[in-house]
């Protein structure tokens, strides 16, 4: 359980692009790069599972990405409850939500070509977060 | 392991390493949606391939402008900077930026030599250093919400060419060699030009293969009458001298090769020899200007010593689409015998920078439109003004600029685009793109050539160690609203 909170964690860091997402739980000490990297790489199995059509590990991707944005908004919930400034980031989760589910239907549906489009529709608002939340 | 658990194992992975293989040889092959039509000969990756859909061009120039040119002085007229200049940037625009380049943030800066004019029917905006390139805005599709990443030209050179900030991906021109092929067999399918002494900044990692295998890599073309390292004939051996030895030399590998009838890397080989016989004429041929009228060498430029390198380059560009060559990347260099100046990098003195690189360009560039145009070539041909990334509406040393990744201006002419037309716009002082939503980073740019060369981007695959790669990474969306 501890495990999978860090991943879930670094996946946060990894949404934000390596942004402290702090003041948060004390587990968030326990981030590293190798976690970050091992999450970073789900999403480019993602892309590459829909390209090579293998619909159940596209299917295991989406919806590991798909828990993991839920706890991404769960965070920002409550970030947002005290008082931050992060309704970029709500936004940016939910549409992440929508777009991991939807890439599960399309591949369900075995269309493939309109799962890859949503894919990289996902890619893209992971990458808007991050530019969004960016140190200056 | 058992003996029989390994031996399964062997069958297995040496049956998934040809299946990834033969996969990874094929554009838009799936392994489990392989279509008749994408399987091709292993031992010639270079024969001609058919797009996705019908392509709306063949060829692709490529206008590297090495060292970043600042839109802000060519393209992108910002009357409240002019208004601003000498002021401190406000806050608000430079929101959700990285601002730490080399030169700080300073005050505005507008140099007071520039001046500005519309022209054409589409009203575009030129400054005074561009009055020929001009003269042809209604051929012109301007991108004014290019943004890419980084702010070292090395890094951003790799990622404008490749799509990535690490080394080790295939470069765009590569990804288009071997999605296609080559239309002309006598010479390459993806051809490197550079004016200047030397070979541009950060080498041959920008028209490296990458993953893809090394046929598909740019073949460099040097200035000068012999365009490639090593493939004059030596002085003192004759024509027939080495046509025999190349006879003897072929005789002898199609009697090994009809021993090893399988062996397609022994096949590939024997066609490179031959490939490299006939670019022996082919080439030097493709780049010798002698039979070009004087009228034309003066379209380009050719006549005047300060354009006289780039628009040889640029009319030896116009040569190999004429041959068919599919992507022709020019990298902008200096004019001959310059030392000063060496590229669009004007981190001070601005004014003289730009005043000699645009010199250097706005003709050649001009005659390159309009002689394309001329002879029909304009609508098969994409010609792609781009850089690594522009320059910071606020000055740097007093007089220059310095690097700005976050909204600048590219643009493109030729064949699927809507001509005279603008996509997108950086804010009121030209710090950043207006529209986030508009924003057009590298792999958008490389997914919308890909779509006029009839590529589907997300089809365009190659399997790298298990993962099926693309040229657009895991991003790119082709920028619809160019489209014609």
């Amino acid at each position: 359980m501890r495990k999978k909170f860090v991943v879930v964690l670094s996946y946060v860091a990894f949404l934000l692009g390596g942004v402290s997402v702090l003041p948060v739980a004390a587990e968030e000490a326990e981030m590293d790069m190798d976690l970050m990297q091992t999450i970073e790489s789900t999403n480019d199995n993602l892309s590459s599972n829909i390209a090579l059509e293998n619909g159940e590990s596209a299917i295991a991707d989406a919806q590991t990405l798909n828990e993991l944005f839920a706890v991404v908004a769960d965070h920002y919930e409550k970030e947002l409850a005290a008082g931050k400034d992060v309704a970029e980031a709500i936004d940016l989760t939910k549409k992440s939500i929508k777009f991991s589910s939807e890439i599960i239907t399309f591949v369900q549906q075995e269309d493939f070509e309109s799962a890859a489009n949503t894919a990289t529709d996902l890619a893209r608002t992971c990458k808007t977060c991050h530019n969004f939340y960016k140190e200056d | 392991m058992e003996n029989k658990s390994r031996r399964e194992f062997l069958k297995n992975t040496g049956l998934g390493v040809g299946g990834a293989s033969l996969a990874g040889a094929i554009p838009g092959l799936h392994i489990s949606a392989a279509r008749a039509s994408d399987l091709v000969d292993a031992a010639d990756p270079l024969a001609p391939k058919e797009p996705h859909f019908p392509a709306k061009i063949e060829s692709v120039i490529w206008l590297h402008q090495n060292g970043a040119p600042s839109t802000l002085d060519l393209y992108d007229y910002k009357p409240e900077l002019v208004k601003n200049a000498g002021k401190p940037v406000p806050d608000s625009f430079l929101k959700g930026i990285k601002t730490s380049t080399q030169g700080g943030v300073n005050e505005l800066f507008v140099s007071n030599q520039r001046s500005w004019k519309q022209y054409g029917e589409s009203g575009a905006w030129f400054s005074d250093l561009l009055p020929n390139l001009a003269n042809h805005a209604d051929k012109l599709t301007f991108i004014k919400s290019s943004v890419t990443i980084g702010a070292t030209h090395d890094i951003s050179i790799l990622k404008l060419n490749t799509g990535d900030l690490n080394p080790g991906r295939p470069s765009l021109g590569a990804w288009i060699s071997y999605a296609l092929g080559t239309a002309n067999p006598d010479l390459p399918p993806y051809v490197v030009l550079y004016n200047g002494t030397s070979e541009p900044r950060a080498g041959s990692v920008n028209w490296h293969s990458g993953f893809l295998p090394a046929v598909y890599q740019g073949t460099a073309f040097r200035p000068g009458a012999s365009p490639i390292y090593y493939l004059d004939r030596p002085e003192l051996r004759s024509a027939l001298q080495q046509r025999n030895s190349l006879d003897l030399l072929n005789k002898l590998n199609q009697l090994g090769a009809s021993d090893r009838p399988l062996d397609t890397e022994l096949k590939a080989r024997l066609r490179s020899y031959e490939l490299a016989d006939r670019m022996q004429v082919a080439a030097p041929e493709a780049v010798n200007l002698d039979k070009e009228s004087d009228a034309t060498k003066k379209l380009y430029g050719i006549d005047d010593p300060v354009s006289n390198t780039y628009g040889t380059t640029l009319l030896r560009a116009r040569r190999l689409v004429e041959r068919g060559v599919r992507f022709i990347q020019v990298v902008s260099g200096a004019p001959e015998g310059e030392t000063d100046i060496t590229s669009w990098d004007a981190h001070d003195d601005l004014d003289k920078n730009h005043g000699l690189m645009a010199k250097m360009v706005d003709k050649p560039i001009a005659g390159l439109l309009e002689d394309l145009k001329s002879l029909g070539l304009l609508e098969t041909t994409l010609v792609v003004w781009t850089s690594e990334f522009s320059r910071t509406p606020w000055g740097e040393s007093g007089t220059g600029r310095d690097h700005n990744p976050w909204g600048y201006t590219q643009w493109m002419a030729g064949g699927g685009l809507k001509a005279g037309f603008t996509y997108g716009g950086t804010d009121e002082l030209g710090v950043q793109v207006a529209d986030k939503d508009t924003a057009v980073d590298t792999y958008d740019l490389h997914a919308t050539v890909l779509h006029l060369l009839g590529l589907n981007h997300l089809k365009t695959t190659y399997i790298n160690n298990g993962r099926s790669e693309r040229p657009t990474v895991v991003f790119g969306k082709v920028v619809k609203d160019i489209l014609a």
